[in-house]
């Protein structure tokens, strides 16, 4: 059996840890349960990788080892880490076959659960030290991945460690970043977004350049934490210690006093630039199209690369059923329930489907109707609206069954007053591809709820549609009945 | 008759037809299609442009790309007359085309 391969331990506080200290472990993981394809013949950073590592993606298949990479002889790519359930599960400690709301709770019950940090004094992350002049940046297979995207982006499966200078906060966050020269990257962190956020409202200001250390193939666990939707000022360093049951091993920077997972394959250490801009994307983003965003991003000066012998690039074929698809949904979906639960809805769960690419989001509630309908729609679109479709079902619709919840949709959402709809300017997610030019220049946009539940005012005696159903129209008696039978009677 | 000079081959990326102005210096983000390592470092630069080839023999070749990153059909012609900073002087977030065009005019 499958879960077999995949080592678990409990310690003596009984908290699951996973084995795998870095990347290399978790590949080995993967190839003992059959989750990765390594490709041994040479392939071309530009565009051919791009190409297969999006085709693995759209038929959910193995991760991709590239082993030799054209004008990059001593580097490998690792593609898709966390690209389908299976490897999100192996990278928990569970059985690859574990189902996906399975996976949903044990991510629920270890998020909760924070471990700090460990400082050491070295790691394998500094084995090759390379400062100022000596950097090239064009020395990493950085690949372009789409054909007419805006550069070759090397910052897609990364971790980029920044501060906040007045509150000493630390933020991982996973942000795309693009080879623009040999010491020169662009990239685009929104302005919404946590590092973005600190940078305009503390550097900018100060015309200081911000520290920031983009780190490349840590272990998935970490990666799973910084893509976390998490509270401005929440720890993903401690999250990433409570999913892995241990904390994670941190090592200072060479150029800031900022810490990085020492066991990360790269680490690049920049600065971002107050005072200067330059290109950055298009690119073809997880929503699953290149929307023309473009230009609006930030600027980074590189001040050292260190990173291990042979290193290993991570890259996340982005697009439709990447990476986000499986990790940023269910991160997203449980912050969604937290700050439901915060403000009174009575939420039972939420979940946030793949296929939805992070833009839709449904919401089961033990009691509907307009009011908690547009309640859970102001909610989630007073500070960050990432989400444009919402669907509130009843609580006896499971949310992770999706035809359940069209079912629910095409029958009992009011075509006239089962429609909630609320825009807003300065905080829409500019990668929507629905959105105008114009509409992405302001940041402006809308998100649906639509209201899929009965009437609270309803009558259970004599209003309420009568679900028919297996397990709704007929006595339990005759259900048992049917059911022991194996539907034969 | 060839001049026996390689013409180099760049891209860039415009927000619209109306950034692609003929005989006039132009700032342009431009970046180099020439295969091996170093394939799409980018430049800032002052240049002239021309849909017809023909009318700049000593130029380059441009290909354009639109803000979604679609290629044009035809190629242009470049010739590049000076080098804007890789460090933009701009304010973050903003357009970087606004960046540009105010280097241009500071004279760099």
């Amino acid at each position: 059996m499958i879960e077999q391969a995949v080592k678990r331990e409990k310690n003596a506080k009984g908290v699951t840890q996973v084995e795998w200290k870095d990347t290399r472990q978790f590949i080995d993981a993967l190839a003992r349960t059959g989750d990765l394809t390594v490709v041994e013949k040479e392939v071309h950073w530009d565009l051919e990788i791009g190409a297969i590592g999006r085709l693995a993606c759209e038929r959910q298949a193995p991760g991709l080892w590239f082993k030799r990479i054209t004008d990059y002889p001593g580097c490998t790519v690792f593609m898709n880490p966390l690209a389908t359930w299976r490897r999100v599960a192996i990278a928990l400690g569970l059985a690859a076959e574990s189902s996906v709301k399975k996976i949903y709770r044990e991510y629920e019950e270890r998020e909760g659960r924070l471990i700090p940090p460990v400082t050491v004094s070295d790691g394998p992350c500094k084995e090759i030290v390379k400062r100022a002049d000596q950097v090239d940046l064009f020395d990493l297979p950085a690949p372009m991945l789409h054909e007419g995207d805006g550069g070759r982006y090397i910052g897609t499966w990364d971790l980029v460690v920044s501060r906040d200078p007045a509150a000493g906060w630390v933020n991982w966050g996973i942000y795309r970043f693009m080879v623009y020269g040999a010491r020169r990257l662009t990239g685009f962190p929104r302005p919404t977004s946590h590092l973005g956020k600190v940078f305009l409202d503390h550097y900018v200001p100060a015309a200081r350049p911000m520290p920031i250390a983009i780190v490349i193939g840590a272990d998935p666990l970490c990666h799973l934490a910084a893509s976390a939707t998490y509270r401005l000022g929440g720890d993903e360093a401690m999250l990433a210690g409570g999913l892995r049951g241990s904390g994670v091993e941190v090592v200072r920077c060479e150029t800031s006093d900022l810490m990085v997972p020492a066991t990360a394959e790269i680490v690049i250490e920049a600065e971002v630039l107050p005072d200067a801009v330059g290109l950055e994307g298009p690119y073809g983003e997880y929503p699953g199209y290149r929307t023309g965003e473009m230009g609006n991003g930030i600027l980074c000066r590189v001040k050292a690369v260190t990173h291990r012998r042979d290193p290993i690039l991570t890259i996340d074929a982005t697009g439709y059923m990447d990476d986000s698809a499986t990790i940023t949904s269910m991160s997203g979906a449980l912050a969604i329930k937290r700050r439901l639960e915060r403000h009174g809805v009575p939420v039972v769960d939420v979940y946030v489907p793949p296929e939805g690419a992070v833009h839709a989001a449904v919401v089961a509630v033990s009691r509907g109707g307009p009011e908690v309908t547009r309640q859970i729609l102001e909610i989630l679109t007073s500070r960050r609206a990432l989400l444009s479709k919402i669907f509130v079902v009843d609580g006896d619709v499971d949310p992770f069954d999706l035809g359940r919840v069209l079912h629910a949709f095409a029958t009992k959402c009011h075509p006239v007053t089962g429609v909630h709809v609320v825009q807003y300017t300065g905080r829409a997610n500019t990668l929507t591809p629905c959105y105008s030019q114009e509409e992405r220049k302001r940041q402006a946009g809308g998100t649906v709820a639509f209201d899929c539940t009965w009437p609270p005012g309803w009558s259970r005696e004599w209003e309420v549609p009568v679900k028919a159903t297996f397990d709704s129209i007929f006595p339990e008696i005759l259900q048992r009945k049917v059911t022991a039978s194996g539907g034969e009677t | 008759m060839s001049s026996g000079r390689i013409r180099q081959i760049w891209e860039t990326f415009v927000r619209g037809p109306e950034q692609l102005k003929e005989d006039a210096e132009i700032p342009l983000i431009i970046r180099d299609l020439t295969p091996g390592r170093k394939k799409y470092r980018m430049r800032h630069v002052v240049a002239v442009i021309s849909r017809r080839p023909e009318t700049l023999s000593d130029g380059d070749t441009l290909w354009v790309r639109t803000t979604v990153g679609v290629r044009l059909d035809s190629a242009w012609a470049i010739k590049i007359v000076r080098e804007l900073p890789l460090d933009l002087p701009g304010v973050p977030y903003r357009d970087v085309y606004e960046a540009l065009r105010k280097a241009q005019k500071m004279g760099f």
